[in-house]
């Protein structure tokens, strides 16, 4: 027999396999050991999973309204702090996101540099909501500036250039010429700086606590179940509810991102 | 930039690293493996023992020189969940009588016993103005509890329900995070992020700048129950007994826990 000409097919094919099997041996764990149905019916997931949506689309929206102008001026930018500064947004990526949390407790902790100040006005951070978002902003939101970066470098500035040119302004170059060129760039980074929010666990525990209906996002729930007497079987059944929902939502975030609309 | 290879005939690499390779996979074995012999007692612990236990161990190593000890410290539900999924040792010791009892139910572990307990308290500040447990009710109050499910959470609730019932609504209202454990809540008291927490006795009595404030006293304690792994190749029978021995006893007082009584 001779081996087929597409012998190296069967690389990328196992490395899919790498990452779709243990997903399914999740889902069959959860159905045959744990008890989803339970978990579907028990109002303690659904505020969970209603808090994460909530907490992982807020820090999307502050990611790109802040982020994008942040990528676009550095990727402009030559000189060396803004280098320096693109360097600096990578490390949270690398960071353990306990040590994430604990950097943000000294700054807005109750002891921190600017949460003692502002505990003194009466209005303290930490675990509440906010704090929630701001964990999740301060972890997931450099995946979508270092993408929206790439983008904006890869660009061709020539075609701003003719733009303005054209008589273009500013802002309208930005609309009609910048944007549809980093498209793809923006929102691949969106999905990805939402998919982590969405994720997020150690810098929330420390940052902002873990209580039913205000901080207890999706991972906390999963992490309390698992540390509970429904142990294992309790985590890995709201774990699959999560993974069910993050693909759903997965599936239309790619559509929608995809200029065309085609799921490609 | 290539580097060049040092001109070894190509047998004698080959030979290197091959041979490298054996030692390489050799030590991977002997740290998994660790060993089969008898006089190697290897004990899966409640993380809340990581302080007391070595020195108990130590102690009993003394009286018998030729036992060496291979303990590894994690929450008991991690243990009792790697237990289920095949981990081998030889003694589990748990903090948590439910993940034991799952244990037994799968025949997986052998009689219980108790070796010692531990007792529910509110850990504060050593320079905090909270002096009695009626003081958490006070309005502006932060405190952290573990979630309700975990034995320290289960506690909690037992605690909370001996009070009077307006003061323990308060103090429920104080509440800013239900944690996963015990030394989640313990660690937002050192960062200063909350007031109180409601931890175990030898939590305070490990940590610096803590002083702990006395819950009602028909408040039931936390036992820590230890059993033999149907895994066991080791004899840990004269182990068990010196658990609850006298000179234990000593050790386990001045770490903050309750020694059990035996006979």
């Amino acid at each position: 027999m001779r081996a087929p000409r597409n012998w190296w097919v069967a690389l990328p094919v196992l490395f899919g396999l790498f990452f779709v099997v243990p997903l399914l041996g999740l889902v069959w764990f959860a159905l045959t050991e744990g008890d989803v149905a339970s978990e579907l019916r028990s109002s303690a997931t659904w505020e969970a999973l209603r808090l994460s949506v909530l907490t992982a689309t807020l820090t999307l929206v502050l990611a790109v309204l802040l982020g994008t102008p942040l990528a676009y001026l550095l990727a402009a930018s030559e000189a060396g702090w803004a280098r320096l500064t693109a360097t600096l947004l990578d490390l949270p990526l690398v960071l353990p996101p306990v040590v994430s949390g604990i950097a943000l407790l000294t700054v807005f902790g109750r002891r921190g540099y600017l949460g003692d100040p502002l505990s003194e006005a009466g209005l303290t951070l930490s675990f509440t909501t906010a704090a929630v978002v701001l964990a999740q902003l301060f972890v997931a939101a450099p995946y979508y500036v270092r993408a929206a970066y790439a983008g904006f470098a890869a660009m061709d500035p020539r075609f701003e250039g003719v733009a303005y040119t054209l008589g273009l302004s500013r802002w309208r170059t930005f609309r009609s010429v910048t944007l549809p060129l980093v498209w793809p760039a923006l929102a691949g980074g969106a999905v990805l700086c939402w998919a982590r929010a969405l994720g997020e666990l150690g810098a929330t525990l420390l940052f902002a606590g873990s209580l039913p209906g205000r901080t207890q996002t999706m991972p906390l729930a999963i992490l309390s179940a698992f540390e509970s007497n429904a142990g294992l079987a309790g985590a890995v059944s709201i774990a699959v509810i999560l993974v069910a929902f993050a693909l759903v939502l997965m599936v239309l975030l790619h559509r929608a991102s995809t200029p065309s609309g085609a799921y490609r | 930039m290539v580097a060049e290879r040092p001109l070894v005939p190509i047998t004698r690499r080959r030979w290197r690293s091959g041979a490298a390779g054996l030692v390489l996979l050799a030590a991977v074995f002997l740290l998994l493996g660790g060993c089969g012999d008898a006089h190697t007692i290897r004990v899966l612990a409640a993380s809340s023992l990581q302080d007391v236990l070595p020195e108990i161990l130590d102690d009993y190593a003394e009286a018998h020189p030729e036992t060496t000890f291979q303990v590894q410290f994690a929450g008991s539900q991690s243990l009792a969940t790697q237990i289920e999924l095949g981990a081998k040792a030889d003694l589990f010791i748990s903090a948590n009588a439910q993940q034991f009892a799952r244990l037994e139910a799968d025949d997986l572990v052998g009689e219980r016993t108790v070796i010692a307990t531990n007792r529910l308290v509110v850990a504060v500040p050593h320079g905090s103005a909270i002096e009695r447990v009626e003081d958490l009710a006070r309005s502006g109050i932060r405190i952290a509890i573990t979630a309700p499910d975990v034995p320290a959470g289960v506690l909690t609730e037992q605690a909370l329900a001996l009070l009077d019932f307006a003061i323990a609504e308060e103090i429920r209202a104080g509440v800013v995070t239900e944690d996963p454990n015990v030394r989640i809540a313990l660690s937002r008291l050192e960062l200063g992020e909350v007031d109180a927490a409601f931890v175990y006795l030898t939590d305070v009595e490990a940590t610096a700048d803590l002083r702990s404030i006395d819950l009602p006293s028909a408040l039931g304690p936390n036992s820590y129950v230890a059993g033999v792994l149907e895994s066991a190749t080791a004899d840990v029978a004269d182990l068990l007994e010196h658990f609850t021995s006298d000179a234990a006893a000593g050790i386990w007082r001045a770490a903050g826990f309750e020694p059990v009584e035996v006979r």
